[in-house]
């Protein structure tokens, strides 16, 4: 199989994750466009060196999150949440947010964004690849912690989610 | 509201990537395009250090060939001191080059801190013993040369190390400055998230 090949097939079942990944790190539509393309050119450079000692997905993981880092770190991340670059596509609203239950699903999104935006890099790897259902040791594989701290890290994030969700429904947040 | 609770439960495999007009789906064609242009700038920067470190190396072994006695020692040191410096910037390059995106982002982010530091404490440890070795050929070359004028004085290779001293603390200072404008925030972004990660 050439590398063409690989690639296509590579991406062609990866592509929603990636784009996902690059959503939870980027509220900014173009920052995040910008850290898609770039995921996809590291993945093209470094596919020969996919061994298939993990799952490709896991590698995926990986590779869309190192660049995303590395995209914030080159760039300024803009700290607000700017409601103009919000992608209701992205967030997962559904267009016709006409009924209490879109209206709810959008509050939960936005939250979700917000509460994104004031984590830690870290955390906020770690929510994005929660929320991917990765397991402990596949979270473990792509960041390189180990699966005790990241235990420990996600059940403190669970902690406090469920606090400032509760917190915000009684309008004290 | 738990965590769990956000997960996109299949809903998210509905998003329509490929027809999105603000994402380029299928980027072969401008990746490839965007890989080579990037390989003509790395080349280029690539074959500058080569010339230059090898005409310098050429030109000190043509002078180590015409010298006899000292002053042939001197360009000797000078010939090897530039093409060590040579491999050694060779090897920095190729390794910045090759930055590994595959890794697990603790070792990633630990990578790209050496990388982005000004100067790690291995290549000063590599960089040092070079510039003495440079130095020292070039003071004795001073020397043999001035002998004529100031016959068994070392004070033509003393002003030389002093100058050598000062233009080499110059350079490292003037890197350094250029490192603050350029590199210092990417740096301390860098140590930051691998704190975070470390935690």
């Amino acid at each position: 199989m050439n590398r063409e090949h690989l690639f296509r097939n590579a991406i062609g079942d990866n592509n929603q994750r990636i784009f996902r990944i690059c959503n939870y790190f980027f509220i900014d539509r173009d920052d995040r466009n910008d850290a898609y393309q770039e995921t996809l050119i590291r993945i093209w450079e470094n596919l020969h060196s996919f061994k298939g000692n993990s799952l490709l997905s896991t590698w995926i993981y990986r590779v869309a999150v190192n660049t995303c880092l590395s995209h914030i770190r080159s760039r300024n991340q803009r700290n607000n949440l700017i409601e103009s670059t919000i992608d209701p596509e992205i967030l997962l609203i559904p267009e016709s947010a006409g009924n209490e239950n879109d209206f709810i699903e959008e509050n939960k999104m936005i939250f979700l964004q917000q509460f994104l935006l004031n984590l830690s890099m870290a955390d906020r790897t770690l929510v994005s690849l929660y929320l991917e259902n990765l397991s402990t040791k596949e979270m473990a594989e792509v960041t390189g912690m180990s699966e005790t701290n990241l235990r420990v890290r996600i059940h403190r994030i669970k902690e406090k989610i469920k606090k400032e969700w509760e917190e915000k429904q009684n309008g004290t947040g | 509201m738990e965590l769990d609770d956000f997960k996109p439960a299949g809903k998210a495999d509905t998003i329509d990537v490929k027809n999105r007009k603000d994402v380029k789906v299928d980027p072969l064609q401008e990746l490839i395009a965007e890989m080579k242009e990037k390989d003509k700038q790395e080349n280029k920067v690539l074959l500058g250090i080569i010339l230059v470190f090898g005409l310098f190396v050429v030109l000190y072994l043509s002078g180590m060939k015409l010298q006899k006695g000292a002053m042939q020692a001197g360009y000797a040191m000078l010939a090897g001191g530039f093409g060590l410096s040579l491999l050694f910037f060779l090897f920095k390059f190729l390794k910045q080059k090759k930055t590994d995106y595959t890794a697990p982002t603790l070792v990633f982010l630990r990578e790209a801190e050496r990388r982005y530091a000004y100067w790690t404490w291995q290549e000063l440890v590599i960089s040092g013993p070079l510039l003495v070795l440079m130095g020292w050929g070039g003071s004795i070359i001073v020397t043999s040369s001035f002998e004529k004028y100031y016959p068994g004085s070392i004070l033509p290779g003393l002003i030389f190390i002093m100058v050598y001293i000062v233009a080499t603390g110059v350079g490292y200072w003037a890197g350094k400055m250029q490192w603050d404008k350029s590199k210092r925030t990417i740096y301390k972004k860098i140590r930051r998230m691998k704190d975070d990660f470390s935690k």
